[in-house]
């Protein structure tokens, strides 16, 4: 098991390290960069000065291996936009919305998807089961920058129940309003893919033959239910929260710009309108490391709840 | 002596009842395409997907209006009989612009897609039939690409492409067929073990050949599937690129362009939103739809 382990963290760490690479590469190869605008008036001298300073003056290569000594040490360098202030700052001021709303989505969307695709497997075939697949496609079909209006639109413009955009820091009454319409617009996409993910695999398992062992020998209603169907089902449903997890930090790039929330998506859109090379390859290097994370920590928890998978012995 | 076919008789052999219990012998395709007619919703779908995609090729010429002649006395107007879907604030005929945009949004889910199945495809056969070292690292490749959010890569590529169509299908293709390679490595791993392809083998076909002619024909009915699954797919994420001001530049315009254009004036002209909004989800909504449907009609195995 534990060589299992160290192989799977081993080439954990070379996936993040091949991904930093690339990353860092591809962004210093974009054309433009923030510190021009600022050094266009300066004389020659200073300007040259400017660009040490940020270390932008050295060949790529020396920078790239600077940059990961840094990385190494846990410093993720300055915004080369705003002059002074330390990525990691940023960084962690922008998470908090972030967590709020992806916690309330999170939680409201799962839920909601596992109780529909229940009821959708369990009534399959009737209208329950119609009505809660096509709101799973439906759900899926609507671009969530378009559902997100459309809420702005209908709860703030025509009924004037909710603030349009902002948010503030303190948790309370005002906080809530302002996440409600940023939570239903995420949620309405995890409530579609859970609700498809339950209810394939509640007929999966419906069709084992444990199940039929279970009903002969008098298991009925609730205890079967619950025992044997509704714990065998929730398996699947793991595999797919794992990267849902790492978003809980990461946030939504898109939902965040429209509502306004200074989540670490919205931080990281105006990384990328700015051209802020050491934020975005920041940003970059912790969305990637909390995805490699997790699927690895999917890999072991699915080991662990489903005995039938012997990852640990491979 | 002359003796036709005619004088011999094969005792006991009635001939007739035989020929009239046969079934007309049917074609992978014929097959699939009778189940398919049977799914009412599948059809339903593709019959939509027609239509859109007739209006995107007529539809710009339909209204007489030209999408981007600009027309500053009729700003902002709603749809009328004049204007089908309405004008935008600077005066252009909505409903030219919408089918217009429609052309560049199918057309990106269509060429994309063609390149994203074809890559993918090809990579996943060669990957899954060689097998051994070479799959391993193959498939090294693909995790590290995987484990790059793929919005965030495409992000990054059609910042470092500039915008333009043609930029914007290759951010959009570099990492969007792994999916499909990993899927067809799967299928050939299990039909490589098969006995055809033995036989092929001790002929003397070569790699490339069973590759070709063997294995991936085997696995048209998956990468039809994906074919549904990956248009809409493309065309979404080009919507959200759009939005953050990344997609097709003007004059020229798509689906997301207009959607993301017309948030500004949501709050006073809601239709500019409404009509894009609706065929992207009209879109999407039917190829679903009917990818469900060819799954079952091609490999009714799989049926759920």
């Amino acid at each position: 098991m534990s060589k299992y382990m160290l192989k799977r963290l081993f080439s954990m760490f070379l996936t993040l390290f091949v991904v930093i690479t690339i990353v860092f590469f591809l962004i210093r190869m974009v054309p433009g960069d923030p510190l021009a605008s600022m050094a266009r008036n300066l004389p020659e001298q200073v300007k040259a000065n400017f660009y040490a300073e940020y270390g932008l003056d050295k060949p790529l290569i020396t920078q790239y291996f600077i940059y990961m000594k840094h990385l190494l040490h846990g410093d993720f360098g300055e915004s080369l936009v705003y002059l002074g202030q330390p990525i990691k700052e940023i960084i962690l001021r922008a998470i908090p919305p972030s967590m709020v709303i992806n916690i309330h989505a999170l939680l409201w969307g799962v839920t909601t998807g596992i109780g529909l695709g229940i009821l959708a497997a369990y009534k399959r075939g009737k209208w329950p089961d119609h009505l809660v697949m096509f709101i799973a496609i439906l759900g899926v079909s609507i671009p969530s920058f378009v559902l997100a209006t459309a809420l702005q639109y209908l709860f703030s413009v025509q009924l004037n129940w909710l603030p349009t955009i902002g948010w503030t820091s303190e948790p309370g009454m005002k906080q809530f309003k302002y996440s409600i319409m940023p939570t239903i617009a995420l949620s309405f996409g995890i409530i579609a893919v859970y609700s498809r993910y339950m209810r394939a695999s509640v007929l999966d398992v419906l069709n084992q033959d444990y199940i039929l062992t279970a009903k002969a020998k008098g298991v009925s209603g609730f205890s079967l239910a619950y025992k044997h169907v509704l714990r065998n089902s929730f398996i699947p449903a793991i595999t797919i929260l794992g990267p849902q997890i790492a978003g809980i930090i990461v946030g939504s790039f898109v939902i965040e710009s429209i509502f306004g929330i200074p989540g670490f998506g919205q931080v990281y859109v105006s990384a990328i309108t700015n051209r802020d090379f050491t934020q975005i390859l920041g940003q970059t290097v912790i969305i990637n490391a909390l995805y490699i994370f997790s699927l690895f920590v999917v890999d072991i928890v699915y080991g662990l709840v489903d005995p039938r998978i012997r990852v640990f012995n491979k | 002596m002359q003796i036709s076919k005619a004088d011999f008789i094969i005792e006991g052999l009635i001939t007739q009842t035989i020929d009239h219990k046969m079934r007309p012998s049917l074609t992978y395709g014929q097959d699939a395409w009778r189940r398919l007619k049977l799914n009412k919703i599948a059809m339903l779908s593709l019959f939509i997907l027609i239509i859109l995609t007739l209006m995107c090729i007529l539809g710009p010429s339909l209204s007489g209006y030209d999408f981007k002649t600009t027309n500053t006395l009729q700003l902002n107007f709603p749809p009328s009989l004049q204007h089908w879907f309405g004008t935008d604030p600077l005066g252009r005929d909505l409903f030219s612009r919408v089918w217009q945009g429609g052309r560049i949004s199918l057309l990106i889910g269509f060429i994309g897609t063609f390149i994203c199945i074809t890559v993918g495809t090809m990579y996943g056969g060669i990957s899954g039939y060689i097998g051994g070292r070479a799959d391993h690292y193959m498939m090294r490749v693909i995790e590290v690409l995987v484990s790059i959010p793929s919005l965030v890569m495409v992000i990054l590529l059609s910042l470092y492409l500039g915008s333009g169509m043609l930029s914007l299908i290759i951010a959009l293709t570099a990492f969007g067929w792994t999916s499909t390679a990993r899927m067809i490595r799967g299928q050939v791993l299990q039909i490589k073990q098969q006995e055809f392809v033995l036989a092929a083998v001790s002929l003397g076909a070569s790699t490339a050949r069973i590759i070709l002619k063997h294995l991936i024909p085997n696995t048209l009915g998956i990468i039809i599937v994906d074919i549904t699954f990956t248009i809409p797919g493309l065309i979404f994420a080009e919507a959200f690129l759009s939005f953050m001001g990344l997609g097709v530049q003007i004059p020229n315009t798509s689906w997301g362009a207009l959607a993301a254009s017309a948030r500004d004036n949501i709050m006073f002209y809601p239709y500019q939103l409404f009509f894009p909004s609706l065929m992207i989800a009209l879109t999407m909504l039917s190829f679903s739809l009917l990818g469900d449907g060819l799954r079952d009609a091609l490999d009714p195995k799989l049926r759920s």
